[in-house]
């Protein structure tokens, strides 16, 4: 563990806004040309106290509070920028930080922090309507952020490194990883190790329990797209769809901050499960394959739209793959009823949306009792799934057991691979909650590391309380 | 090896123009690969005639063209879409296909089908007579074609895939690669490999002899904005670069087809070579800290000018890493003075452009024997750097041993690792010449399976013959 005073630096960082001419230093000793034809014993590159997996928002989220408790963390990203599906997927939509009665805040910590200095470089809209807006992002912009979040922090980046296997010593306990990157493989040595990596590569290697819904929620290509109109486009896919072979969905969007972009999600790959190779490789043709059916279409049948294509993502945007057994299964009802948990460490309003795979559009269902079927081009059915009743939940909460892996000692997952029944995941998945589930992993890490225990052992309550004291919301 | 009427499939598709409904099906097979630690056998995932390492253009076309000719080819990317530096690094220039003069062409093949295919989807803004250009693409619809290209030439794609390790059978002969993605590590036998991974990962993790030179060109992460004003921005730079911390250079830019958006060539990472992991990891943030002191810098001093981040590249863009040693290694002499080669393979006339480590700006080389030093917001400094002879050159040319390394019989590569001297390498690293490499590499690697030999026991008459047939521009 490390011993500075790192948040004295950080308030000054923080606040500091434009022209921060400074960042840290980067560390990196430049390593000579060296041979490793031959070599069997693989090195060991790094050893620290926590090692994440994965660095999307909710990975990088994970590191900065443990590394801000004082733990020396390492993060491992596949890609070359931090922040996965809202920024390699371009998904540039954060969900509501209040109830859904608008009257509550139920959601804060880093999300609420990463926004505010979004905000200072004009990369944030919030649609402010009522406190249950939403908030557009530049998540260009948001990359940067993260990059300086990382470095700012004293976190060891691993850019461009895959996850490959976990390294356990003689006696079968986790002790490291190995990854692979230009260097060649190496071992990442830790004590506690985050699984971030949205399908649990590291669980599923370790041969943990795992499963898989019956209804996986399809992938999404997302693209940036200038000159965009959305109704015209409607009633383009209406008529014309079939032609250009555009599966019938849901399409949803929204403007980049600062530029003239629009933000579409409008494709849907059925039928994979995007944490199989073959299917990934698939997955990201036949959503660029959409993608480009769509702007044909434009171009043929209404030449006077100039769509002009301006982005594509670095990597499909994925809603679920396979989940994990941990010490609780958060089920539909739990979600759908807004349950309280003693050990919450998440809460979330974002309403349930049943991507369907076996028919075009989405399902809602709201707390309040209500639901409504939509289909692009045609009327809402709108409906309940429950009766009335006399106070209808607001929110709903997501327990830290649901995080931790059964038969495990140094390990927890923070994102979408969680325990949750097929209903309540389809609310909880989004990444305003996905967020929380990575301060906490961070926090619960860093209080097991501090206490020298396993991570079922530590109190859900110290893990609220640290929570709590780092800015995020615990009810 | 295949047998099937591909070509007359082709060129249905090529000459579609808009509204290709139907790409041919996908031939994935969705089998799941268990893992468990204690699961040492790596499984063979596929066998084929030919394996390319790195799905570049230069990968793409190498592919396609032993793919057109009959052999069985996978190809291996990284990334989640094929086209390398002119994709996932933004860099949307191609220079000219002409000669020196502008009166012969001197390149043709892959790259001009492109041209044509992207123009069908307005993707293509052809250029003046220019040293600095020929054509300027859009980015985001090159990985949809190159996505098509792989399809319909019925090629094997492994997306999101790491080339990891050589598998040499116990006489030392390179029979397979490792590959490492969403399945795990696994097998990819075949009879001939082509490294075009732009560091010569395969080349260099089997032990062939590399070197690098003195000074590395540096890597540059490309940006696209909205509302780029070329002019202000670099007033503000010569005023203000120091307060932001950005590396003097050499600033360069291009519109996007068909966008508003503005790609800004605008960075450099000097001090860094990229084929090292921790190097690379250091150049993406610092590119993108860059790219971050710019826009900083236009919001505070050019507020009118509403400049707007819209996006970053997926892999930043790297001039130079690693070459390989090969059979002949092309001299500074050789290209300045357009040597001509038997066994050439690839003509090029780009001038020779030499990115300084050492100092701010550029120094243009070119074969008439004029140079010009050219830093931004100083005057030009022109002069010449040999005497005048009678008749200049206006192309120079490659030759096809410079692309076969002598340690294997069945491995080749192609792409920027190739044999070249420091200045020669400056005006060949361009894309129109790698993209040849490409096309040569995948004729050889035919020619050798078809007969059954060593590379480079091919005869380069029939290889430059074979490059012809298939289109290409063989002087």
């Amino acid at each position: 563990m490390k011993n500075h005073s790192r948040r004295k630096f950080v308030n000054s960082i923080v606040g500091g806004s434009f022209g921060i001419g400074a960042l840290p230093l980067f560390s990196f000793s430049p390593k000579a040309e060296e041979n490793i034809l031959g070599r069997r014993e693989l090195p060991v590159i790094n050893e620290v106290d926590i090692c994440v997996l994965g660095g999307s928002c909710t990975g990088v989220f994970a590191a900065v509070r443990a590394s801000r408790l004082g733990a020396h963390v390492a993060i491992v990203e596949k890609q070359n920028a931090f922040g996965g599906v809202a920024t390699n997927g371009l998904v540039n939509i954060w969900h509501s930080l209040y109830n859904t009665e608008a009257n509550k805040q139920i959601i804060a910590g880093l999300t609420a922090e990463v926004i505010e200095r979004l905000s200072k470089r004009d990369a944030v809209i919030f649609s402010d309507e009522s406190k249950r807006g939403y908030f557009t992002l530049n998540t260009q912009e948001l990359k940067i952020e993260l990059d300086e979040l990382v470095l700012t922090y004293g976190i060891t980046p691993y850019l461009h490194t895959l996850f490959s296997e976990p390294y356990l010593d003689g006696e079968g306990k986790l002790t490291g990883i190995i990854i692979d990157n230009k260097s060649g493989r190496g071992i990442i040595k830790a004590k506690y190790f985050i699984d971030a990596t949205g399908d649990g590569d590291l669980c599923f290697r370790l041969g943990l329990k795992s499963y898989v819904h019956d209804f996986l929620q399809p992938p999404t290509t997302c693209a940036y797209i200038e000159g965009f109109d959305e109704e015209k486009f409607n009633s383009l896919l209406k008529k014309y769809g079939k032609e250009f072979n555009i599966p019938e969905g849901y399409v949803w969007g929204a403007k980049v901050p600062s530029t003239n972009s629009y933000m579409l999600a409008g494709t849907r790959i059925y039928g994979v499960n995007c944490a199989t190779a073959d299917n990934l490789t698939q997955t990201e043709i036949e959503g660029r394959r959409q993608i480009r059916a769509i702007l044909d279409m434009i171009r043929k049948y209404d030449d006077k739209i100039k769509a002009g294509l301006v982005g594509l993502p670095s990597y499909v945007g994925i809603r679920e793959t396979r989940h994990f057994d941990c010490l609780y299964q958060v089920s539909d009802d739990d979600a759908l009823y807004g349950k309280n948990f003693d050990d919450a460490i998440a809460n979330g309003s974002y309403v349930f949306d049943l991507h369907h795979q076996d028919k075009p559009g989405i399902t809602f269902r709201w707390l309040d009792g209500t639901e409504r079927y939509s289909r692009p081009g045609y009327p809402d059915v709108k409906g309940r799934w429950r009766k009335e009743m006399d106070v209808n939940p607001t929110y709903y909460q997501v327990p830290l057991r649901s995080l931790i892996p059964k038969k495990t000692d140094n390990l927890i997952v923070a994102g979408r691979m969680l325990d949750a029944s097929m209903i309540s995941f389809s609310g909880v998945r989004v990444m305003v909650n996905m967020n929380q589930l990575g301060e906490a992993a961070g926090v619960t890490s860093y209080l097991a590391l501090d206490q020298n225990k396993k991570i079922t052992d530590v109190s859900s309550k110290d893990v609220r309380k640290e929570l709590a004291k780092g800015g995020s919301i615990i009810m | 090896m295949k047998n099937n009427s591909r070509r007359k499939f082709i060129s249905n598709i090529v000459g579609g123009g808009l509204g290709l409904g139907a790409l041919p099906l996908f031939s994935f097979n969705s089998e799941t690969r268990g893992f468990s630690p204690a699961d040492s056998e790596m499984p063979v995932i596929n066998e084929v005639d030919i394996c390319v390492l790195g799905g570049s253009c230069t990968g793409v076309f190498a592919a396609v063209r032993a793919s057109r000719l009959g052999a069985k080819v996978a190809i291996v990317e990284k990334q989640n879409a094929f086209g390398g530096v002119a994709t996932n690094s933004m860099v949307n220039i191609w220079h000219s296909l002409l000669n020196t003069e502008f009166n012969k062409q001197i390149i043709a093949g892959m790259t001009v089908e492109v041209i044509e295919r992207l123009s069908y989807r307005r993707a293509i803004l052809r250029s003046e007579k220019s040293a600095s250009a020929g054509v300027t693409f859009n980015s985001q619809e090159l990985k949809i074609e190159l996505d098509e290209l792989v399809l319909e030439s019925g090629i094997k794609p492994y997306l999101h895939t790491l080339f990891s390790e050589p598998l040499l059978d116990q006489d030392g002969n390179l029979v397979g690669v490792i590959v490492d993605n969403k399945s795990g590590r696994g097998i990819i036998k075949a009879r001939y490999f082509i490294d075009a991974t732009g560091d010569g990962d395969l080349c260099y993790r089997s032990g062939v002899k590399s070197y690098v030179s003195e000074l590395l060109q540096p890597p540059t992460t490309c940006a696209y904005f909205d509302g780029w004003n070329n002019e202000q921005f670099n007033s503000l730079l010569k005023e203000h670069w120091k307060e932001f911390n950005i590396p003097e250079g050499f600033v360069w830019g291009a519109k996007v087809p068909n966008t508003n958006s503005y790609m800004l060539a605008g960075t450099r990472i000097y001090n860094v070579n990229c084929s090292i992991a921790d190097d690379l990891t250091k150049a993406e943030m610092e590119g993108r800290r860059q790219i971050r002191a710019i826009s900083d810098m236009l919001r505070k001093y050019g507020k009118d000018l509403k400049v707007g981040l819209v996006g970053l590249p997926s892999s930043i863009g790297i001039r130079e890493t690693r070459h390989i040693k090969c059979l002949y290694q092309i001299s500074d002499n050789d290209a300045l003075y357009g040597k001509r080669f038997d066994d050439a393979i690839a003509n090029g006339s780009y001038r020779l452009d030499i990115h300084h480590q050492d100092k701010p700006g550029l120094t243009f080389k070119y074969l008439d024997g004029t140079e010009i030093y050219s830093r931004p917001g100083f005057p030009e400094e022109k002069k010449r750097w040999r005497e005048e002879i009678p008749v200049n050159p206006t192309f120079y040319q490659i030759p096809l041993r410079s692309i076969i390394p002598q340690k294997f019989d069945n491995l080749m590569l192609a792409g920027r690792m190739l044999d070249a001297s420091i200045i020669a390498f400056s005006g060949i690293r361009v894309m129109v010449n790698m993209n040849q490499l490409g096309e040569a590499a995948g004729v050889t690697s035919y020619l050798a399976l078809n007969q059954n030999k060593p590379i480079a026991k091919v005869n380069d008459k029939e290889v430059r013959n074979e490059l012809a047939k298939g289109g290409s521009l063989i002087i």
